[in-house]
This record gives structure tokens, sequence and C-alpha cells, in this order.
């Protein structure tokens, strides 16, 4: 039988440790991708997993089930990626995921059906995507990490970084609307210099 | 609507209500610049796909519900440990009302310095009983050297109440252990994640200079 989050944080509360080892399989995967899309790091991701984790035990007898336990959750990890880039003293990093040479692609290729064209592409456009979130303004990012990534409502979002739910919208439209341009901008230079070299070929 | 674009986003996320929603539908239908900016909104979405997290191991190495020896005190129960300071606790709070004579002053404190590792069962029982014996004597001598209060003075209630306060000082003392052991296990769980985190750098950095051997055709590698 499946137990809900709440009743594993009441039990984890009352001292079984592996009802808390429970909600962290359940939760490793999404707090681990909210906290390497803020950080662009593997490594630092990984520290701040652990952290939230740990963090997470300690104060559950603090929660008070007042929100959701992965409400909870992300805005323990938000907090340790805001900690993290002011320790850090630098803007999130883009780092190139392995395997942009299109001949580890093809030995990496996750889904048969695709082709190692259509993966490349599929990873240049992550490559894009990583880099024009990076240079959101922190506020947008998080709501569109939160909204596009992580499925939370506008509800969820505005009482997770205690905020408007109108304020949350604005975010989320300034924010999608800077990206789609920035990635339109990215998609016409390309389509040009496909062009140019179609052109110098033939 | 032109004018409140975030309107919008609602209607993107499919997030609004029945009655806004159609108001947004009636409006797109003649609306071309809404139109093709939900239509751009969408398809900011749908990139935004693309970005993907690298597959990675787990971090955490999960609690073990049996807990390592650490300590002496992990072998004295911890009700004992309790018992023996609510024990001198409740007995010194009695001392305010049948008070104590110096001799029997130094007896307590000599029962408070017992190493509490070697406190069982048997001899909390006995020093218990010596503690209720001696507040007996003493408020018989104040009893029978002040008659005017006896009338309501009941003995066994304060040994009703003085077991109370023990047994709720037992449970607090309980309580506070549990919370120490759990700060203990974050603890070793934090030292124990680092430790293979440790290992996995460590394991990389021989696979890298083993394949660098190998590369420079240098004798033997790191095992």
């Amino acid at each position: 039988m499946t137990r809900t989050d709440e009743e594993l944080v009441a039990r984890a509360t009352a001292g079984d440790l592996d009802s808390f080892n429970q909600l962290v399989t359940r939760w490793e995967r999404p707090i681990y991708a909210l906290a390497y899309r803020t950080l662009g790091r593997e490594e630092d991701a990984r520290d701040v997993v652990q952290e939230a984790f740990l963090r997470a035990y300690r104060g559950l007898r603090g929660f008070k089930g007042q929100a959701k336990f992965s409400s909870w959750l992300y805005r323990i990890t938000l907090n340790l990626c805001r900690d993290w880039i002011r320790k850090e003293r630098r803007a999130p990093l883009i780092q190139v995921p392995e395997g942009t040479d299109p001949v580890d692609l093809a030995d990496a290729k996750a889904s048969p059906a695709e082709s190692v064209e259509e993966l490349v592409a599929r990873r240049e456009m992550s490559e894009a995507v990583s880099r024009a979130m990076a240079e959101l303004p922190e506020e947008q990012r998080t709501a569109i990490m939160l909204k596009e990534y992580q499925g939370l409502t506008f509800q969820e979002i505005a009482d997770l970084l205690d905020c408007p739910l109108s304020t949350v919208k604005t975010r989320l439209y300034q924010g999608l609307s800077v990206l789609r341009r920035r990635l339109e901008r990215r998609q016409t230079e390309e389509a040009s210099l496909k062009r140019a070299t179609w052109e110098s070929s033939s | 609507m032109c004018d409140e674009r975030e309107r919008l986003i609602g209607f993107v996320y499919d997030e609004c209500d029945g009655a806004e929603k159609r108001v947004i539908q009636s409006h797109v239908e003649e609306c071309g610049t809404c139109r093709a900016e939900i239509a751009g909104l969408r398809r900011v979405r749908q990139d935004l796909l693309a970005w993907d997290v690298p597959e990675h191991e787990t971090v955490w190495r999960p609690f073990a519900p049996a807990r390592a020896a650490a300590g002496w005190w992990r072998d004295v129960p911890a009700w004992a440990m309790a018992a023996a300071a609510a024990a001198i606790l409740a007995v010194g709070a009695a001392g305010g009302v049948a008070g104590h004579t110096m001799a029997e002053r130094a007896n307590l404190a000599h029962a408070a310095t017992l190493p509490v590792a070697t406190v069982t069962t048997d001899d909390l029982n006995a020093f218990e009983t010596r503690m209720i014996n001696l507040l007996r004597r003493e408020v018989d001598g104040r009893l029978a050297a002040t008659p005017m209060r006896t009338a309501s003075f009941d003995l066994s209630d304060l040994e009703q109440r003085v077991l109370n306060q023990m047994r709720a000082d037992l449970r607090r003392s309980e309580e506070r252990q549990s919370r120490r052991y759990e700060d203990i296990d974050v603890a070793l769980t934090a030292y124990g994640n680092d430790i293979a985190r440790n290992a996995t750098s460590l394991n990389e950095i021989r696979r890298s200079m083993n394949a660098a051997n190998e590369y420079t055709g240098a004798p033997g590698g790191l095992k």
C-alpha cells in the first residue's frame, strides 16, 4: 500500500526512519532537478539536495502540515540554492552536458526512434534553453521552473514564494515572453546560418 | 484583453475558471494579436521541454534503522538515567517542605555522584525506597513538632506528587534523549554521505589516472 506524504511525515516524525527514506526516494528526483536547473552544476545540485533532506529531517517536528510536504521541501531547496549562489558570488552556471559530440550522442541515444540529428538538435535546444533561463531575473526563472518543471499550480507557487497570485502570473508571462524572443532569435540566426552554408556549398 | 496580457497565462496553462475561459476564447477568435501571443507562449513552453536533467545516482544514503553502538551511555537505559535524575530532583524539591539534615544532604550528594553507567533497576528501587523513608521520617518529625498543621497534611498525597513529578521528568528526559539520538543519526548520515561522495571522486580519479597511464604507456596503474 502506498502511503501519502502526510502519513509518511507523521510516521517519520514519530521516529520511523524508513518512512523518511521513502519520502526521500519519492522526492529526490524532482528536488535534484530543481537544484540542478537553479545552480547549473551537478556537484552543487548533489550537495544542495543532500543538505535539503537533512534540513527537512531535522525540521520535521516543526513541520505542522500547513503546506504540502513537497512545497515545504521546494522552499527549503530554493533557500539553499539562493544561499549557495550568494556564497559562491556567481550567477547560475551553464553546464554543457557530456555527450555533445555527435559520436557520443549516438552512443547515448535514449530513444531508438530518435535519429542522431534529432538528438543533436534536442541537446542544442536544451543548452539554448538553459542559457536563456540563466539570463532571466531570479524571480521569473523560479516561477517558470516551479510551473513548467515541477508542475505546481499558480496558487501553490504563490504560497511557496509568499507573493500574490497575480504576481506569479506576471512573472510567468514576462519570463516566458523574454524566453520566447530569445529562442526565436536563436532559431532565426540558425536558419540564416544554414542557408548561408548551403548557398556557399552549392 | 490586449492591454492585460497576463490574463492569457491562465488560459495557456488551463488554470482559469470557466467564465474567464469563455471571455478569452471569444476575444481570441476576433483578435489576431492575442491569438499569435497564445501560440507563441505555447511554442516556448514546448521548447522548454528540451531542457533535460542529466541522469544521476541517488545522493542519499538511507537512514539505517539499527543504530551503531557508540559510547557507554548507549548501554544505560534512558529511563534509568532519567529516573536517577528525576529522583534527585524530586527529593530536592520535597526537601523544601520536609527539610534535611546536613548529614542526609551529604548522602544525597553522594547518590547524585554515583556513576550512572552502573545504575540497575534494583539500585533505583532501593534508592527510591530510601528516599521515601527519608521523607517519611522527616515529615513525621516535622508533624510531631507542629501538631497544628497535621490535620490538613496527607503524606500519601505528597508521595503521589513526588512520583508524578518523577514520571513527568522521566518522560521529558526520554524525549530529550530521543531528539539527541536523532541529531546524532543525522550527523552520522551526513558523514557517511560525505565518505560515499569522496569514494566516488576517488574512483573517478583512479579511472582517469589509469586511462592516462594506458594512453601514455606508463607502467602500472592505480588500484
